[in-house]
């Protein structure tokens, strides 16, 4: 199990993040969404 | 100068350059994947301002490519000129990657001057987009090829030690020594992460500084949300480093957490100070250590007192990893509720302090990096090749080191001042709102033309 995490997990764990960096980059929907109003 | 000072000096001029030309480096390797993915965004969305943002972050970036040219040439030179022995030894085995490392350079170069100099040559945005692809391989891939010399130095593998002397030398297991994979993916992923938060830093204090362009919200919100992914792959790497570090070099471990009684139920030393072999007001997390060293809360974990005395690294290095590690913690936490305070609508995620919050984090993240290598680098200690061979014995007998360290500080300075003043003055002197009132004119300049040609 160690020699997995040593030797192969941290690429797929580098070559992951850069895929979902990719998938989510375009989901900007939130990036200009006004804040809620406070409650009165 | 006696060998003691050269060997002083040595280390001091190491790292120096190394302190310096890392920033540059990190920003170098981690820029091009922001580039390309602001670009990506901006094709797939028909963006003007991701494109915009990609435009711009490619000028700022060459500055920074400039000047880690320099320092990595310094560094370069350095290395032969001040840790010659080193250099006679491990550059049998492991000069492999020190060429493929200025291949991987010049590889990102020549694409670089292409896609500056081809922006508004192509149609199809697309197909310019495709000329970042190997300016951020080239820029990556330079990073993986010198880390795998720095894991080298950690964990020497791919020869056999006759008599002093390097037989049966296989360039390519000295290239994927344990070391490496732990090594070379937390260099890149944290690279990747501090790009993304310096250049959310940036829009973050062009919001405080009044600009309330739809452009800073956009390019703050895609670098947050960057930073927080690779600040978790960081996280996790790091952990899987720890099982590296565990099993091929112990004591690094062992020193980084004040863990001297080899032991099982180890637990995790935050901060503190020491006293003797007394860890007094730390903050202990039970189980934690044995757990990052092995992924099981009962595994002993071997501690410094199994060593021999002159080869245990020198003891801050717990502040350095503790410094690491907490700034770490502190970005993923900072990014995490910006995402989370963007989707649920919390207001206090566009106040001033935690704008100012965001600022710091472009800094802190630099900060890290620096405090991970200081780690890497002092804890091998007494090492320069691990088990091999020692510092003393690498170092130059040359009397003339403490002068090239004040030539080298004050190069480096006016480097570091150069730089500052020459992004200020480009992106000062071109502001975000300018520039998108002058391509939205050009734009429509061009339509007009177009309009006329067919008519």
């Amino acid at each position: 199990m160690d020699e997995f995490l040593m030797f192969y997990a941290p690429f797929i764990v580098l070559i992951g993040a850069i895929i979902i960096a990719f998938i989510v980059a375009p989901m900007d929907g939130a990036a200009t969404r006004p804040p809620k109003e406070k409650k009165k | 100068m006696g060998n003691e000072e050269a060997v002083f000096f040595s280390r001091l001029l190491t790292e120096l350059t190394l302190s310096f030309h890392i920033i540059y480096a990190t920003i170098g390797v981690g820029v091009p994947l922001m580039i390309m993915i602001a670009q990506w965004v901006g094709i797939k969305k028909n963006d003007e301002h991701y494109i915009l943002l990609a435009r711009r972050w490619a000028r700022g970036f060459v500055i920074t490519v400039a000047v880690g040219v320099v320092t990595g040439t310094a560094i370069g030179m350095q290395l032969s000129l001040l840790w010659p022995n080193f250099m006679e030894l491990a550059g049998q085995v492991i000069a492999l990657p020190l060429f493929m490392e200025t291949f991987a350079f010049f590889f990102e170069a020549i694409f670089l001057g292409i896609y500056l100099y081809t922006w508004d040559r192509f149609d199809n945005q697309k197909k310019h987009m495709l000329l970042l692809v190997p300016v951020a391989i080239g820029a990556s891939f330079s990073a993986v090829f010198i880390t795998m010399v720095n894991a080298f130095m950690n964990a020497p593998k791919g020869f056999d030690l006759v008599d002093g002397n390097l037989v049966n030398i296989q360039p390519l297991a000295a290239m994927f020594n344990p070391a490496m994979p732990t090594k070379v993916a937390h260099v890149v992923v944290t690279a990747y992460m501090t790009a993304a938060f310096v250049l959310a830093a940036i829009a973050a204090f062009r919001l405080l500084k009044g600009s309330d362009h739809v452009y800073h919200k956009k390019a703050l919100y895609l670098t947050m949300k960057l930073g927080l992914i690779f600040s978790i792959g960081a996280a996790v790497i790091g952990d899987f480093s720890g099982k590296y570090l565990a099993e091929y070099q112990p004591e690094k471990l062992a020193a980084a957490e004040w863990h001297f009684e080899t032991e099982g139920k180890a637990p995790l030393m935050m901060y503190g100070v020491l006293d003797g072999q007394e860890v007094k007001y730390a903050i202990k997390i039970p189980y934690a250590l044995s757990i990052l060293a092995h992924s099981n809360p009962t595994a002993e974990v071997i501690g410094l007192n199994d060593f021999p005395e002159d080869e245990i690294p020198p003891l801050y290095v717990h502040y350095l990893f503790d410094t690491m590690v907490t700034i770490g913690v502190l970005m993923i936490l900072i990014s995490g509720v910006f995402w989370l305070g963007r989707h649920l609508g919390w207001r206090f995620i566009q106040s001033r302090w935690f704008c100012w919050l965001l600022v710091a984090g472009g800094p802190l993240s630099i900060i890290a990096i620096e405090m991970g290598w200081w780690y890497a680098e002092v804890g091998r200690q007494p090492w320069i090749l691990r088990g091999i061979m020692k510092v003393p014995e690498a170092a130059t007998t040359s009397g003339q080191v403490d002068t090239m360290l004040y030539l080298f500080a004050l190069l480096y300075l006016v480097l570091g001042v150069g730089s500052v003043i020459v992004l200020r003055r480009m992106f000062r002197r071109n502001p975000v709102e300018r520039e998108i009132a002058d391509r939205e004119q050009a734009r429509i300049e061009e339509e007009r033309v177009k309009g006329g040609d067919l008519s």
